[in-house]
């Protein structure tokens, strides 16, 4: 009779995209500030400190390449944000990090950027720890998301 | 089940058509689905739980709470399970504690016979002396020590953790906190609404039909709330700064418990309150209940808790509890309302109640003695928010006093009255808390960078109506002395007696007489032991004492702290081939690294003779651009980096502001302001941020851009004679040793694959390049080496082979070697600190160690027996014991077939040809010698630079 946190099964997908090009740009994107992220020309850009940005797309002049630098999850739908706050204080909410939010936190005691990136109107997130502890983040997600159905 | 399960009740909680059979101290029975452990054995007739922790006096129900003290049983490999609280599934297996041999013959109750003896303070007293039979005193104590028993092997479950943000937690959902819920619901925040017991509705469960209509309709209005989270048989647990509040969740399917950490905008307190038990002789009999006690067996699980009655009433639940005992069939003997001054003097029998005899003298038969003397506001989380709740005499109990700006408390820790009134109460403090919320979460979201906008709320407080406070008569104790704190059999004439001893403080009695100090924590006995304190003291402690509450508020399992084991660890892309070698794991910091393939000497034997390979991936590696990364080289490098011309790499060591070394690596110069720096594989993070904490704080001005980029590429150092031939064969980069000198870098193509850097040096003293791989395509160079070299005899080499590799080179390790006194001067590298230069971190001290030079240094030293590896930090001592050094490394060499070591000695040892002795683990000592130079093998150099 008790209803629990929003999430359910069918609701969850996860999506390996580490070899995604990625760069560290440091001057071009003063638009898009910390905390945030935004769709360009370039691709999607978004920032968690001052002056650098990462880019998701063509080389931007002067970026330091961080396609291997970085692992990249994307996990989607109604229960990706209860799943992420298992082990991850940040509050996800849709008023505190909606669509076009970032931000640099701790992931399962992992350093990671964090990007909301909607698809459809579905709550999507791009996980970025680093490329080292990529098969350990992956062990806690499928370890949470057992719960919510999630499995290799 | 037996005669003692009643008709159906309106509001029970058991579902009859399913029966569940469990066994209890070997016997099985039979309850419903939905009864508790002790509601199912009542009904069969079971009116012993436990022993008391002292005096092993049965004990029966008092509260049928989770916080009743007497109800504590084992369940499988579960100890010290609320058997008021946890429900009976089929198959369990529930077992007495504190009861050996048996739950109906204890022969530890022979303490009952001494009991007189047995005052506060006996342990402390008695076992005191002679010191030497301590060990034998606690072998007989500890088996007469209270709890359960746990498995070591037993399965601990699943236990886990989740964040939650909420606006508004509300904890308990009694009347006023399921309408504080929904009417901050309605006004637009999110709610958790957390309620201990299983079911919602606090008292309304166990109440009459207009409480029942009324839960109903609560129920209705918190489900048809999408923003209501409702967290039933949980519990919060603490609130600490800024609203930080834990909740434990029990009830949850596939985890045995959750802890909630919830950053909550406004905290509302609703937890009710508790009923307090009754000081006289005999209160402890099996058949001594609170009217909660009994109104919940008889309306929640239709549970007739007795024969005939006498009913101790000072209020409306004594009053209500009568009803519900004539409805149930209990013979009402005698009802004694406290309100016209009855009481009860004592309550008389064997193994459970069988008369009561009241203040006037007459002597009752009954089985059960109920008393409603008054109630104890648990105002734990009150107290942790600051509050110093305040006594009222009028109403016996605590209420709260000055709650901060995001705590609100509503129900009936507040203030008594009708279920609509309480009602009321709450939804206005909902409403309240809504709007405390709302400002904080329209605060945060608009300075949350991409927060979204919302309108600040009123600045106007809802009105919440005053609660009034029914008039209660203060009664704690009768003239006669019983139990006050169950759990660890403390009586009133103990509190008494430790007050005459001279612990007229009640922090100092507290810990004398433990009361307080058992599983309940206070929450049963802390204001009757206020109260009798008091008396005996001749102060009115009530008034003047507020007691401190500390989280938790209920026993949280150390598995619910632990969590899941999310332990971070670091694998490079090379390490699935490792692990299918056979590599022997090493836990390096966070990095799983090959120790070795099974034969450590042979790998070494191959490096030296033909070619290895190893996978260094975990090496530090910053990307440095700008023009002014030199001046940030030359402020953390002790050593000069204005000469590196691009294509060329140079070894540096970092001391810190205390001259201490830091790290050590090769930073190479790969464009005209593009700079790459190798650190340790420890010290990868600590140098990265040393090197931004420079930048940010001591030179914002430089254009310095840093990226770490140790994940970005995996690693390999090719060494050994055949190194070059092996890399040729893969690589576009011209290796001549004219064009690709030793402490040369290059950029190229590797084994097919782009932007790969390779830089010439040389760690195991062999020729040697490193190459830098985009790290998703580690692994196929790594196989393409293996490939390639096959006629070379190429072969994989861990970390063991590299560190006896690099100290046959005396080559020291940052942290092995040196440590956190270890100044850069004495280790081999002198001639690095440069200290002409105009400045750099740690130059003073470093100046000033020059000037002393009476620092230790590393020296190699070689064992006058070949055979002997003396383990590393063995002590170095002269001959009248003095210690004169250390080693620090120590390794047996293949190459030379002798025992090698590198070790910190006293300045006037570091002589060539120095002979000293090393202390060994066994007390003996071993003669050594000093050598010339750092490395036991071709000090030249002409290996590596071939």
């Amino acid at each position: 009779m008790t209803r629990r946190e929003p999430a359910s099964v069918a609701e969850l997908a996860l999506t390996d995209l580490s070899l995604t090009p990625k760069w560290r740009a440091f001057a071009g994107y003063e638009a898009v500030g910390p905390g945030t992220s935004q769709r360009t020309k370039d691709g999607l850009v978004w920032s968690v400190t001052p002056g650098e940005w990462t880019v998701l797309g063509d080389r931007p002049d002067g970026a330091v390449d961080l396609t291997h630098v970085r692992a990249m999850f994307r996990l989607s739908g109604a229960a990706a944000a209860t799943l992420i706050n298992r082990v991850c204080a940040l509050d996800l909410g849709d008023g505190m990090f909606p669509d076009g939010a970032a931000a640099r936190t701790l992931f399962a005691g992992v350093v990671t950027e964090i990007v909301r990136e909607d698809e459809n109107g579905t709550p999507s997130y791009l996980l970025l720890p680093s490329s080292s502890f990529s098969t350990y983040i992956l062990d806690v997600i499928l370890d949470a998301g057992g719960e919510f159905g999630l499995a290799e | 089940m037996s005669g003692y399960r009643i008709d159906h009740r309106p509001g029970e909680v058991i579902d009859r058509s399913r029966e569940v059979a469990f066994d209890w101290n070997g016997d099985s029975y039979r309850g419903y689905m939905g009864d508790t452990i002790v509601s199912a054995l009542t009904a069969s007739g079971v009116r012993v739980f436990s022993r008391s922790y002292k005096y092993h006096r049965p004990r029966g129900i008092l509260t049928a709470t989770y916080h009743d003290p007497n109800l504590m049983v084992q369940v499988g490999d579960d100890p010290n399970v609320r058997g008021g609280h946890r429900r009976i599934e089929d198959g369990m297996q529930v077992m007495p504690q504190n009861a050996w041999p048996s739950l109906d013959f204890d022969v530890k109750a022979t303490n009952r016979l001494v009991g007189r003896f047995l005052s506060p303070g006996f342990y402390y007293k008695t076992f005191m002396a002679p010191r030497r039979l301590w060990p034998a005193y606690q072998m007989v104590l500890s088996r007469f020590a209270a709890g359960g028993t746990v498995d070591p092997q037993t399965d601990p479950g699943r236990f886990d953790h989740r964040y939650a943000h909420p606006d508004v937690l509300i904890a308990g959902a009694g009347p006023a906190g399921m309408s504080a819920a929904i009417a901050a619901a309605e006004a637009g925040a999110s709610v958790i609404l957390v309620e201990e017991e299983p079911q919602l509705g606090g008292h309304l469960r166990y109440g009459g039909t207009e409480d029942l209509t009324a839960l109903s309709d609560l129920i209705d209005g918190v489900h048809s709330h999408d923003a209501i989270e409702v967290m039933t048989d949980s519990v919060v647990t603490g609130r600490y700064d800024h609203n930080w509040v834990s909740v434990v969740q029990r009830d949850l399917p596939g985890v045995s418990e959750r802890l909630v950490k919830a950053r909550v905008k406004c905290l509302v307190v609703a937890v009710g309150t508790l009923e307090r038990p009754y000081v006289f002789k005999g209160n402890d009999l099996p058949g001594v209940m609170l009217s909660t006690a009994v109104r919940r067996l008889i309306n929640l699980f239709a549970v007739r808790p007795g024969e005939r009655a006498v009913v101790l009433s000072a209020n409306s639940s004594g009053d209500a509890v009568v009803a519900d005992l004539e409805r149930a069939g209990v013979e009402i003997a005698a009802v004694i309302d406290a309100r016209t001054g009855g009481s009860v003097h004592e309550a008389t029998g064997a193994k459970e109640v069988s008369s009561v005899l009241d203040s006037r003298g007459n002597r009752i038969e009954a089985d059960l003695l109920v008393t409603a003397t008054g109630w104890t506001s648990p105002t734990a989380l009150l107290n942790m928010a600051g509050d110093r709740p305040t006594y009222v005499p009028e109403a016996a109990r605590y209420v709260p006093n000055d709650l901060p700006e995001e705590v609100l408390a509503t129900g009936g820790m507040v203030g008594d009255g009708s279920t609509d009134l309480l009602i009321a109460h709450g939804a206005a403090t909902g409403t309240e808390a809504a709007r405390r919320a709302l400002t904080v979460k329209a605060f945060w979201q608009s300075v949350a960078p991409a927060g979204r906008r919302i309108e600040m709320p009123k600045a106007t407080p809802a009105g919440v109506p005053e609660l009034d406070h029914e008039p209660h008569p203060e009664m704690f104790r009768s003239s006669t002395h019983g139990i006050v704190d169950f759990s660890e059999d403390v009586t009133s004439k103990d509190l008494i007696s430790a007050a005459k001893e001279g612990y007229d403080s009640l922090e100092l009695a507290k810990r004398y007489t433990t009361v307080g100090m058992g599983p309940v924590q206070g929450k049963v006995e802390a204001v009757n032991a206020l109260a009798i304190h008091g008396e005996a003291t001749g102060s009115s402690l009530l008034e003047s004492v507020t007691t401190t509450w500390r989280p938790p508020y209920a026993p949280v399992r150390l598995g619910t702290l632990a969590g899941r084991k999310y332990e971070p660890v670091r694998y490079s892309s090379i390490q699935p081939w490792h692990e299918a070698r056979g590599a022997k794991r090493l836990v390096a910091g966070q990095w799983i690294r090959p120790d070795h393939y099974g034969d450590p000497s042979g790998e070494v034997r191959a490096v030296r003779e033909k070619v290895g390979i190893i996978d260094v991936s975990p090496i530090g590696k910053i990307d440095l651009r700008g023009r002014d990364v030199t001046r940030l080289l030359e402020l953390v490098y002790v050593n000069k980096w204005s000469k590196l011309d691009v294509g060329r790499v140079r070894y540096g060591i970092m001391c810190a502001e205390d001259g201490v070394i830091l790290d050590d690596g090769v930073t190479g110069r790969l464009g005209e302001n593009h700079y790459m720096m190798s650190t340790t594989s420890g010290g990868a993070g600590t140098v990265w941020n040393w090197l931004d904490e420079w930048l940010q704080t001591g030179h914002p001005e430089w254009d310095v851009k840093l990226t770490a980029v140790t994940d970005g590429y995996a690693s390999i150092n090719v060494a050994g004679p055949q190194s070059r031939e092996l890399v040729r064969r893969l690589t576009d980069i011209d290796l001549d040793p004219d064009v690709f000198p030793y402490m040369g870098v290059h950029t190229g193509t590797v084994a097919g694959i782009d932007d790969c850097f390779v830089w010439r040096i040389g760690f195991t003293g062999e020729l040697s390049y490193e190459i830098h791989i985009p790290s998703f395509h580690g692994l196929q160079v790594w196989e393409a080496l293996l490939e390639a070299g096959e006629d070379l005899g190429v072969r994989p080499f861990g970390v063991e082979a590299q560190r006896i590799l690099r100290l046959e080179k005396g080559h020291f390790i940052v942290g092995q070697d040196t440590d956190g006194l270890s100044q850069g001067f004495g280790f081999g590298v002198d001639w690095a600190i440069k200290l002409d230069k105009p400045d750099f971190v740690g130059k003073p001290e470093l100046d000033w160690q020059a000037e002393r030079n009476d620092h230790p240094h590393l020296v190699a030293i070689q064992t006058e027996d070949p055979r002997l590896v003396p383990v590393e930090s063995c002590q170095i001592v002269a001959t009248d014991g003095a210690i004169q050094g250390r080693i620090t490394s120590s390794r047996m060499s293949p190459t030379l077939g002798r025992s090698i070591c590198l070790g910190q000695v006293d300045p006037e040892l570091a002589r060539a040809g120095q002979l000293i002795q090393i202390r060994l683990p066994n007390g003996k000592s071993a003669p050594a010698r000093v050598l010339t130079d750092h490395a036991h093998y071709d000090p030249e150099g002409a290996r590596v630079r071939g």
